[in-house]
């Protein structure tokens, strides 16, 4: 198994290498769901994910050479996505990562209040969806990325601190904490009812 | 004392929902959860809280990907037609140091005959061989590596543009 996922990432990394066209296409096929459900969550809203994932996949293709595949291609990409969105944020909304107090916020800053139904609530398609969509859409951008990276997309610990570039006990507090906002959201709906 | 076993449990939950809990940890929730039902509740709802997170469905846009699909086509395209020319320009830019080499070399060494057979003087044969030959030859040997990278910049920026 773990044969075969090596030999597929120094696949990628061959053809990313030698910028394998044919190769990006089926990179493309295989990953833009997850990619365009990364940058929602990260971004809290639908507009902008056209143009970060279109630019994420350019820089696939220029920058392709420094992808060794000597780990998983997903890691790889979602990091070039957030670092585009941090630029395009900073752009922007003229963001610096000084102007924040809080140490937990120390790289992606919050969503942008937007009017109309959040990307979360146009998504849900179950009954609990419905009733976390709003919670997701209220919750710090990095908790849902800790969130969609760990359950959603199954990085492990260490990926994730790869990703994000941040040590592995805030990776693991920032998942607590957005799990427990989650179970508090549906204690509360439970109540209610 | 009961209130922290219920805590210290309620944290090895979150650590085995996160892939944290060391086997210890994990048997001793397993034996408690067999007897705490407020504590079976908060690991059910947990589980039932990164369910939901599989309850959205976002959709990628079919126009989006054939979009990327023709971006990359493009840029692909484009960073081929670069790349030749690059290689053609650092071929000149040698080709020309190799000149400046040759030129200095003559400069030296065969000034004397040079001289001799355009009825010159040396010093005069020797301005002549680097006015004309050598000082242009290092020129050319200088400027397209600069030429290079202001054409690699362009590209970028074209990339960015998409």
């Amino acid at each position: 198994m773990t044969v075969a996922v090596t030999t597929d990432t120094q696949r990628i990394a061959r053809g990313l290498r030698q910028r394998d066209v044919a190769l990006l296409h089926a990179l493309v096929e295989q990953y833009q769901f997850r990619l365009v459900r990364y940058l929602i969550y990260l971004l809290g809203r639908r507009d902008s994910v056209d143009d970060l994932v279109q630019e994420t996949w350019l820089h696939v293709l220029e920058r392709g050479r420094s992808y060794n595949g000597s780990s998983r291609f997903e890691p790889w990409l979602f990091t070039i996505a957030r670092n585009l969105t941090i630029d395009h944020l900073r752009k922007r909304r003229n963001f610096s990562l000084d102007s924040s107090d809080d140490p937990e916020q120390d790289r992606v800053p919050p969503s942008l209040v937007s009017s109309g139904p959040s990307p979360f609530e146009l998504a849900a398609r179950t009954e609990e969806a419905h009733r976390i969509a709003h919670t997701l859409d209220t919750l710090e951008p990095i908790y849902r990325e800790a969130l969609v990276l760990r359950f959603q997309e199954e990085l492990s610990l260490q990926e994730m601190s790869a990703v994000i570039g941040v040590p592995l006990t805030t990776v693991s507090s920032r998942i607590y904490r957005g799990l427990a906002t989650l179970r508090a959201q549906m204690e509360e709906d439970e109540h209610a009812s | 004392m009961q209130a922290d076993l219920h805590n210290e449990m309620r944290q090895n939950i979150d650590k085995s929902l996160v892939g944290e809990a060391s086997p210890e940890e994990q048997q001793a929730l397993r034996k408690h959860l067999l007897a705490c039902a407020a504590c079976q509740k908060y690991a059910s709802d947990s589980r039932l809280a990164i369910v939901s997170l599989n309850g959205f469905s976002f959709a990628a846009d079919p126009g989006l990907t054939e979009k990327v699909h023709a971006a990359l086509a493009l840029r692909a395209q484009q960073l081929q037609t670069t790349r030749p020319n690059r290689k053609r320009i650092l071929q000149v830019s040698l080709a020309a140091l190799l000149l400046t080499i040759v030129g200095s070399f003559a400069a030296l060494h065969m000034g004397n005959p040079l001289a001799a057979i355009l009825h010159l003087p040396l010093s005069q044969a020797q301005a002549g061989l680097l006015t004309f030959w050598i000082a242009p030859s290092w020129c050319f040997a200088l400027l397209l590596p600069v030429l290079l990278l202001v054409s690699a910049r362009s590209a970028n920026k074209k990339g960015q543009i998409l």
